[in-house]
């Protein structure tokens, strides 16, 4: 037997559509991760001086090899 | 003067690591103190600054209790950055985004061990090679 959602089927399809963009933009968002010993993984916290740093770090580097990409050294 | 320098044990690990993965796009090693041992591919030494020196740094703020292996994965917009601290090494790699994180660990802590074994392995044999010289002195002095 089959019950009737209150939205219905139309609020159903926006529900899981907005549900896919969030996990989308979560997916997509900058995150560190850290993990110690081989324990849990942790996020640290966005804005989190460390995640600061560590995302400033890491885009400096990739930078560094998107350079390298479009200016190939010579020789 | 172009000079074409042999690869060290370190630069030939890194070229491993970069053929393991087909989505790791450069990778540094450094000791623990920072200092650069080898880079590969899309991460030339001299433009990086001492970006990796501060990279050490912040694994060491970021875990400073830690005994075994550290490993941080950075997701930026435009790529990813993994480090793995293990044993008396800094490995440092960059990817795009689509890449499963454990994978990339998973042959980073391989590179890093076979390093490790590596150089466990240097060590025994010049301790070999120190008491092989010290034998024949010992020898000769106790023949006198």
């Amino acid at each position: 037997m089959s019950r009737s959602r209150p939205g219905g089927r139309l609020g159903g399809y926006a529900e899981e559509v907005a549900a896919a963009m969030r996990r989308r933009r979560d997916v997509r968002r900058p995150r560190v991760r850290v993990r110690i010993d081989h324990g849990e993984a942790r996020v640290l916290a966005d804005g989190s001086p460390a995640a600061d740093r560590l995302l400033a770090l890491a885009r400096q580097m990739l930078d560094e090899q998107d350079a390298q990409v479009e200016e190939p050294p010579h020789g | 003067m172009l000079t074409r320098m042999a690869a060290t044990a370190h630069d030939l690990a890194l070229r491993y690591l970069l053929e393991l993965s087909a989505d790791i796009r450069g990778a540094l090693l450094m000791d623990r103190g920072g200092v650069l041992l080898a880079s590969a591919g899309l991460l030339p030494p001299e433009d990086l600054g001492d970006a990796g020196r501060r990279i050490v740094d912040e694994m060491s703020a970021v875990a400073p209790d830690a005994r075994e292996a550290v490993e941080v994965d950075v997701f930026a917009t435009r790529g990813a950055l993994f480090v793995l601290a293990e044993a008396a090494h800094v490995m440092v790699c960059t990817t795009n985004r689509s890449v499963n994180p454990g994978l990339i660990f998973y042959d980073m802590h391989a590179v890093l061990r076979d390093i490790d074994r590596a150089a466990a392995a240097e060590r025994v044999r010049e301790a070999r090679g120190a008491a092989g010289a010290k034998e024949p002195r010992e020898a000769a002095g106790s023949g006198t």
